[in-house]
């Protein structure tokens, strides 16, 4: 039961994800760069979803495509805190972060956790990364909040990233030990999950559309409250 | 450990970790609230701080005019007066040589000029008339003086609906219409002013309607006169704005309290 009902969160998942992609798309070149950013790390987003899908809809391992996911996750958020911090009048050492990560990735893809196995270390640091990106965000708006529509965008953005890695650490520490366990505890905690990401997803659907109708009802979105 | 127990603690741990997300997010928003809302009370005690300067400048203002309004009535013109008086007499001794007495008469009417000429400084300094028989006589003698000068008719409308009793308030309004009405005198080129009070609950919208030559409100410049017309609509807590097109007159809303 566990496993239809994951396929079919999945499933709809990967309709919000394309739906965001195809907003992100048509957005992308009236967003600043921070947010353009965003757009890139939701098409990628979607791209694996589709793909993880189609692999699983034809019988084949998808467990590999996490890999690449989880290096375009970490490269493009890390870019986009980057900036986020930048704009906040702080700075962060991004070019040794970004060397460190992709090297700790790579290495464990291809030393620790191959292609065929869930890269449990690798995504369990990255998403601790996102927890402090997320949480030295939160420490910074505090200081320079305001009430424009940006800055109310990137924050439920934000949120839901941290609501997700949150929920996603446990899951990806124990993600290995999940897969060896029976096949209806092992649904039922990616199910959990499923529905988390369905619940942030949406989230940040309703983010893009909002930008969507800021854009067509002409009104400053994308550069106020800088 | 049983995959029954790893699945119990996983899903502890995700519902521990979700609570502690909701828990650091409820602790974020409450706290930017606080902080929304002290820069909130900051910017109101910011805003009364700068109401309180301005009122004290307005009023600092108004007592030097009503200084220098007094110097001229009581001092000045008495003078002048006394200089009439004393050239009266002089006139009546000189009447014998023809040549003197045109001079005198020549001096006499710059004479009399000047003291009209300081009787109205001194009256639009500050108009005793509004302290001593009310706003509705002030404004009635506003109007009348205007007219006189047959350049422009001034028409008051329902000016009793002012509720207003405090006499610095009704300074302000009084000083509103003043720099209005020398608005239009100096650069509308109308004929008419219609100047209307009127109230919605407790709040009165005064009107004001040239049919002079209008301006384009975009270059609308904040001169100290129309400044100083903000400041006073400010002072009584309400606001104004500026309608207008070229060739399609002037009219001004203001709304305030109708209340001390």
């Amino acid at each position: 039961m566990f496993y239809d009902l994951l396929i079919l969160t999945s499933h709809i998942i990967g309709i919000i994800a394309f739906l965001t992609a195809l907003i992100a798309l048509y957005l992308f070149p009236r967003l600043i760069f921070s947010l353009k950013l965003l757009c890139i790390y939701v098409v990628i987003a979607s791209s694996s979803e589709t793909v993880a899908m189609a692999l699983v809809d034809v019988g084949k391992p998808n467990i590999f495509t996490y890999h690449f996911y989880v290096f375009f996750e970490f490269f493009f958020l890390s870019i986009f805190f980057y900036q986020e911090f930048r704009r906040n009048g702080k700075t962060l050492p991004l070019i040794p972060i970004l060397i460190g990560g992709t090297s700790l990735i790579i290495a464990n893809t291809i030393f620790l956790q191959p292609l065929d196995t869930f890269n449990s270390y690798s995504a369990t640091l990255v998403s601790l990364l996102m927890l402090v990106y997320c949480i030295y965000y939160f420490m910074l708006s505090l200081e320079n909040s305001n009430e424009s529509n940006l800055f109310n965008t990137l924050k439920w953005i934000v949120t839901s990233i941290f609501l997700f890695h949150c929920v996603s650490i446990v899951v990806l520490l124990f993600s290995n030990m999940i897969m060896k366990m029976e096949d209806v505890y092992n649904s039922a905690i990616w199910f959990t999950r499923s529905i988390i990401l369905l619940a942030i997803k949406l989230i940040i659907l309703y983010q893009f559309i909002r930008m969507l109708k800021f854009h067509f009802s002409n009104k400053r979105l994308i550069n106020d409250g800088q | 450990m049983t995959d029954n127990n790893l699945f119990f603690y996983i899903l502890i741990s995700i519902v521990i970790m979700l609570v502690f997300a909701m828990a650091v997010i409820w602790f974020l928003n409450q706290t930017q609230r606080k902080i929304t809302e002290g820069k909130l009370k900051e910017q109101e005690r910011e805003l009364d701080f700068q109401k309180e300067m301005l009122l004290n400048t307005v009023k600092t203002q108004e007592g030097e005019r009503e200084r220098i309004s007094k110097e001229l009535h009581d001092d000045v013109t008495s003078q002048l007066s006394i200089i009439h008086l004393n050239l009266h007499l002089l006139k009546r001794k000189l009447d014998a040589d023809p040549e003197l007495a045109i001079i005198i008469d020549h001096i006499e009417s710059s004479l009399k000029n000047s003291t009209e000429r300081t009787r109205t400084i001194s009256h639009e300094l500050m108009p005793a008339i509004l302290l001593k028989f009310g706003f509705h006589n002030a404004l009635k003698e506003l109007a009348n003086g205007v007219n006189l000068t047959e350049v422009l008719d001034v028409n008051i409308i329902d000016d009793q609906k002012i509720q207003i009793k405090d006499q610095f308030k009704l300074l302000h309004i009084y000083r509103v219409i003043q720099e209005l009405l020398n608005n239009t005198l100096k650069y509308a080129k109308a004929k008419k002013v219609d100047i209307t009070f009127d109230t919605i609950g407790d709040e009165l919208i005064m009107s004001y309607q040239d049919d002079g030559q209008g301006f384009d409100t975009k270059k609308l410049s904040e001169g100290l006169g129309l400044g100083n017309v903000k400041t006073r609509i400010r002072l009584l807590d309400g606001d104004i704005n500026w309608d207008s097109d070229l060739g399609k007159g002037v009219k001004v809303l203001s709304k305030f309290p109708n209340y001390d």
